[in-house]
């Protein structure tokens, strides 16, 4: 008989994938009221957080106001300011039917302003915290009773928002001018996003399931929460000393990376640009 | 290591010892599963933790899970089995064993989300909500805590920069200077993520706080919180960071809905009220 005397343990490991489910949780529903253009959505809680007397799962409907019931456009204007410098300056404007005021104004994918920082290590001092956020703030020209910031993170934004959200902004009908900065950069055409007031979204409990059937449908509205509109921001950053060919070449791969990144830009601008593109 | 709620493929090789070779007969192989009760961030650990399971057999206790038969004419000796590891993060032992083997073999499997990190403290914003079920409840992956950390240090400096605007305008220098408070942080995710059973029975978690991708933000009545006055705003500078999303949470009785979640009215002034805030955009 043959014994057993050794036993080997050997680990080969193979990575199994997890199936994406999506759950049709019976009755969840987003449902879109034509008369106030509000959504009503009906979920599933998936979990009931905090108090014992909610522990039983429910269905519960939140209500998601959009920040789009307005009817914005832009106007973008740029002069040389002194031998360096490029102004930008904008001009934001409500339809009269607008049923929001604006009060978001938000440039995408900006290149340098003057006078910003760079956004301060965790590690720095509170003044040092302080002195470059408030550098940030003062680069940007605001209208009165508005103010703006520098955010970035995988990417760089410019955002104006008025003092007060609630009574402040664009009012349908109307336009502000007042928004601006200077930048070396030149400009190249990029997005504009502008927003209403919207309201605060909330959820009872903790919101959908991670595999609500519904979720990837309510992401896309509330991501997207804004209407778009094309503006010159600053996106070419200038060599110093100035170097023409090592200038088109930026050029030639910011429009290339434009097109990439921003392939909802109306078809227009899309085959100007092309047009226009020079070859370094 | 294997992350929460997946599946991985581990085999056990029975070979005899003398010359190496599989078993010319049939050999019983019984896989056996434990998981330490405290490991993972889960301080309430007990023995009715979830070990999870073996080939699709959920393990219920430390004893021999699943058997399999090995060996005989035509065997290599090796048997097949996959690691189905719960939702909850920690430190499982596979053990095999096998009739008239002289030894057993065992190997430990960390379940857990890689590349979680304890959230860097700042004076922008304090730890609130470990307790003894989860002493370490502030682990964020790199990028979702230096979104953290920016978004705080915003919410500081606009507030801030508001203030003093207000002052200059009123040409009031001699008024004091009130600085919001620090953002009291409470759960994002435990050491190693996955489940966040809040309650410490393993079964009722945070929906999400699993990938150290979100986190939540007081916004209750309590000196400190997000103030109701804030909320339009912080959610809009929140969507500033590349679109990260704060939503309000809260608790409301089943039919006194919708809930607003920012009424005095609908019971949702209440101690759990917060800011879920989806740090990358995702909500996991």
């Amino acid at each position: 008989m043959n014994t057993l005397t050794k036993f080997r343990w050997s680990i080969g490991i193979v990575t199994m994938l997890a199936s994406l489910i999506v759950q049709a949780y019976p009755g969840e529903s987003i449902v879109l009221d034509p008369v106030t253009g509000n959504y009503t959505i009906t979920y599933w809680d998936d979990v009931t957080y905090g108090d014992t007397a909610f522990e039983q799962p429910s269905l519960r409907h939140t209500t998601f106001v959009p920040a789009t019931k307005i009817i914005p456009a832009i106007r973008s204007k740029f002069r040389l300011n002194g031998a360096n410098d490029v102004a930008y300056s904008y001009t934001v404007s409500n339809g009269a039917s607008a049923k929001q005021a604006i009060v978001g104004l938000s440039l995408e994918q900006t290149a340098r302003v003057k006078g910003e920082r760079d956004f301060p290590a965790i590690t720095a001092t509170a003044d040092e915290v302080e002195q470059a956020i408030f550098a940030n703030m003062s680069a940007l020209d605001s209208p009165e009773n508005w103010g703006g910031n520098i955010y970035s993170a995988r990417q760089t934004r410019i955002v104006w928002r008025p003092d007060d959200l609630e009574t402040g902004g664009v009012k349908a009908g109307r336009a502000q001018a007042g928004f601006g900065f200077l930048s070396p950069a030149l400009p190249g055409v990029s997005e504009a996003r502008m927003e209403g007031i919207g309201a605060v979204f909330g959820y009872a409990g903790d919101g959908l399931a991670m595999d609500s059937a519904i979720r990837p449908e309510l992401d896309r509205l509330t991501k997207n929460d804004f209407i778009a509109r094309p503006a010159a921001v600053p996106t070419i950053a200038v060599p110093t000393p100035f170097d023409p060919a090592v200038t088109l070449e930026r050029i030639q791969t910011g429009l290339a990376c434009r097109f990439l990144m921003r392939p909802s830009l109306p078809s227009w601008i899309a085959t100007s640009r092309l047009r226009s593109a020079p070859t370094a | 290591m294997t992350e929460p709620g997946k599946s991985q493929t581990y085999t056990a090789t029975v070979l005899n010892r003398n010359d190496n070779q599989p078993p010319k007969q049939p050999v019983t192989v019984k896989i056996s599963l434990k998981v330490d009760p405290t490991s993972g961030g889960h301080d309430h650990g007990d023995s009715s933790r979830p070990r999870g399971g073996i080939d699709g057999t959920k393990c219920e206790s430390d004893e021999s899970c699943k058997t399999f038969i090995t060996g005989g004419s035509g065997s290599n000796g090796v048997v097949t089995f996959t690691f189905d590891a719960p939702e909850a993060s920690g430190t499982h032992t596979i053990t095999a064993t096998c009739d008239r083997c002289s030894n057993s073999d065992s190997k430990e499997v960390d379940v857990k989300v890689a590349g979680l990190e304890s959230i860097p403290a700042s004076q922008f914003y304090t730890f609130i909500g470990d307790n003894n079920n989860h002493s370490a409840n502030h682990y964020l992956v790199s990028e979702a805590a230096t979104v953290l950390w920016r978004m705080a240090v915003s919410y500081h400096m606009e507030a801030k920069y508001q203030q003093l605007k207000t002052l200059r305008k009123w040409r009031r220098s001699w008024a004091v200077y009130l600085p919001p408070l620090p953002l009291q942080v409470n759960d994002a995710s435990l050491i190693w993520g996955g489940r966040f059973d809040t309650k410490g029975n393993w079964a009722s978690p945070h929906g999400k706080h699993r990938r150290g991708v979100v986190i939540d933000v007081r916004a209750n009545s309590n000196t400190g919180a997000i103030p109701l006055a804030s909320f339009a705003n912080f959610k809009k500078m929140a969507a500033s960071y590349d679109g990260a999303v704060a939503q309000v949470h809260c608790t409301v009785a089943p039919g006194r809905e919708p809930p607003s979640c920012v009424s005095t009215i609908d019971g949702s002034q209440d101690s759990n009220r917060h800011m879920h805030i989806l740090l990358l955009g995702v909500d996991e």
